[in-house]
């Protein structure tokens, strides 16, 4: 276990300064998004945006393999796939009510079954898909920098415009009408901003990753703070940090993927505060 | 009489001729269409700038869905309304400063917030969606705190009080603006006699010092004579209207069935006993309330 081994090649290795970046940027997007996730209890949302863009990229890698399409038109048509499953989540939200989770249940475990029986059973061999789904964190090249910068900038701004009007919503979103407070487009805002996310969070690393970003910090700024903007600074710091960890560990220390060690300790942390919180509880 | 004698006469006549206040609330003709029967009907209704307007009347009466009309939250099915002159939509409602009390409703203990944002949520459109709330609306919210006995308790989650605190939380989050027009859905309904003469001091206050327009709701009548100027008595269609000092106390046993008193100079509005009720020349569903003068 040598630490200072692991920093030198850190300092001397430009790939994994980049799959730091990678990291570091994509962690930052999805747990700024969690706590508005947990809050209007959208977990399962996120989830199956994610798997929509999958089964879009699916259908790009197993069913279109005659176009020579670039990676970039695979993303989008899972791009495409997953704002229709996200408009379709809005609308069903409106109309279904509680009906929505158990359908969203529904497509995300469908999804999960198409992949057992398309490898299993078809013997597709689709490893990008693969990679889309548990793997390693994508090395990124200078034009990728720039465009997950330059992504991440833009829906922190989005956010930090609209961080009122959100919190409004979160709060007492029919007050938030009286007020003026464009509701239903408010809800489009935020649908888009968490099927970007999602997208390049699973473009650049991959879903697991993603969904556990999306779940996990949001949770526990819930459980350590009532105050919607504390829960998010919570919720970045967990999930920053938890990010820059994992990805050490395992590069460093265990020879894990980092995604399982991501959701390890995400999950040990959660227990933890829930935990200790329970305790507090029983002790007042 | 000299001419400067004259013209200052003259002046004095001017002053004295009343200038009409501006609309606050304009309603022609509501409107709206419910299932099976109609929600409201033949709502013709004004509301000045400066006025308390009380709105009292059973419940299912449509007492809520006037108000949501007013504010254009709802949408008529026919008619017209127009809020301080212009259609009332969100991009109005954001120009405005408005207050708003809903029908209590208990709130979710997952609500995220302390007692603090929950109020400051009133101010945060008014002032801005970037301006820091001021010293002086901080002052006004203590005075608020402290005048419900809520001081001690900011920090608490807000979705923990008892309903009847989340009541006056509330109340607080809707005055907090200080706004142009508050909005109450029957706000003396969870205060005990001490919360209403508190409420009530608070609104006159408000009124005397920002000239708000208010509209208020209720079942029981009889705490809104001590505020409102003019009141209204709605059964899905507004049976009377009244200013507060003509109605006795014996109304509220009954509104909707009792008129109060009228001027003289309207004596042709008098039910005819004989002739029976006017029928209505539209497609309202409700039968007229037998009425009788007081």
């Amino acid at each position: 276990m040598d630490i200072q081994y692991a920093i030198d090649q850190f300092v001397g290795d430009k790939n994994l300064q980049m799959l730091f970046l990678s990291v570091i940027l994509t962690g930052l997007l999805c747990s700024l998004l969690s706590t508005f996730v947990v809050i209007k209890r959208m977990a399962l949302a996120g989830t199956g945006i994610g798997g929509a863009a999958l089964t879009g990229a699916f259908v790009g890698i197993a069913f279109l393999p005659a176009l020579n399409m670039t990676e970039w038109q695979i993303l989008a048509i899972a791009g495409a796939s997953a704002f229709a499953v996200a408009l379709i989540i809005m609308s069903l939200k409106r109309c279904a009510g509680a009906w929505t989770d158990a359908l969203l249940g529904v497509f995300v475990i469908g999804i999960i079954v198409l992949w057992i029986i398309s490898v299993l059973e078809w013997g597709m061999e689709i490893p990008d898909l693969t990679v889309y789904l548990i793997g390693s964190s994508r090395i990124m090249s200078d034009l990728d920098v720039y465009i997950l910068s330059g992504a991440t900038a833009l829906i922190f701004a989005i956010v930090l415009l609209c961080f009122k009007p959100l919190c409004a919503i979160c709060i007492d979103a029919d007050y938030a009408k009286v007020l003026g407070n464009r509701v239903g487009l408010l809800e489009f805002i935020f649908i888009g901003l968490l099927t970007a996310t999602v997208l390049f969070s699973i473009y650049y690393v991959n879903y697991l990753f993603t969904v556990a970003l999306l779940i996990f910090p949001g949770l526990c700024g819930r459980l350590v703070s009532v105050q919607l903007w504390k829960m998010v600074a919570v919720s970045i710091s967990i999930g920053v940090s938890s990010c820059i960890f994992s990805v050490f560990l395992s590069k460093a220390i265990v020879d894990w993927p980092s995604t399982i060690i991501l959701v390890v300790i995400q999950l040990a942390l959660a227990i933890l505060i829930f935990g200790s919180n329970r305790i507090r509880a029983l002790n007042a | 009489m000299s001419d400067i004698e004259l013209l200052s006469a003259l002046n004095e006549d001017w002053f004295e001729e009343d200038i009409p206040p501006a609309e606050a609330v304009v309603l022609h003709d509501g409107y709206v269409k419910g299932s099976p029967d109609a929600i409201l009907y033949d709502i013709n209704l004004t509301i000045n700038e400066g006025e308390c307007f009380g709105i009292v009347g059973p419940g299912g009466a449509g007492k809520t869905t006037l108000l949501h009309v007013i504010l254009g939250l709802k949408q008529l099915s026919e008619g017209k309304v127009e809020l301080f002159s212009s259609f009332p939509t969100s991009r109005l409602r954001r120009k405005l400063s408005i207050g708003y009390l809903p029908q209590f409703t208990e709130i979710q203990p997952n609500v995220p917030a302390t007692l603090m944002d929950y109020i400051l949520m009133g101010l945060r459109n008014v002032r801005g969606p970037f301006r820091r709330v001021s010293r002086m609306d901080m002052l006004y919210m203590e005075n608020l705190l402290m005048a419900l006995h809520l001081e001690h308790k900011i920090n608490l989650p807000v979705g923990y009080f008892s309903p009847g605190d989340q009541h006056k939380i509330q109340i607080i989050r809707a005055l907090a603006a200080e706004p142009k027009l508050l909005v109450l859905d029957e706000p003396f309904q969870r205060l005990d006699p001490q919360g209403r003469k508190v409420l009530i001091r608070l609104l006159a206050d408000l009124q005397r010092r920002t000239n708000a327009t208010i509209i208020m709701t209720a079942q029981d009548g009889e705490p809104l004579t001590a505020i409102c100027d003019n009141i209204a008595c709605l059964n899905h269609s507004l049976l009377w209207t009244a200013e507060s000092d003509q109605i006795n106390s014996e109304i509220w046993a009954d509104p909707c069935n009792c008129l109060p008193l009228q001027d003289e100079e309207e004596p042709e509005e008098m039910y005819d006993f004989e002739s029976g009720p006017e029928e209505r020349n539209d497609n309202t569903p409700h039968n007229n309330p037998i009425q009788f003068w007081r």
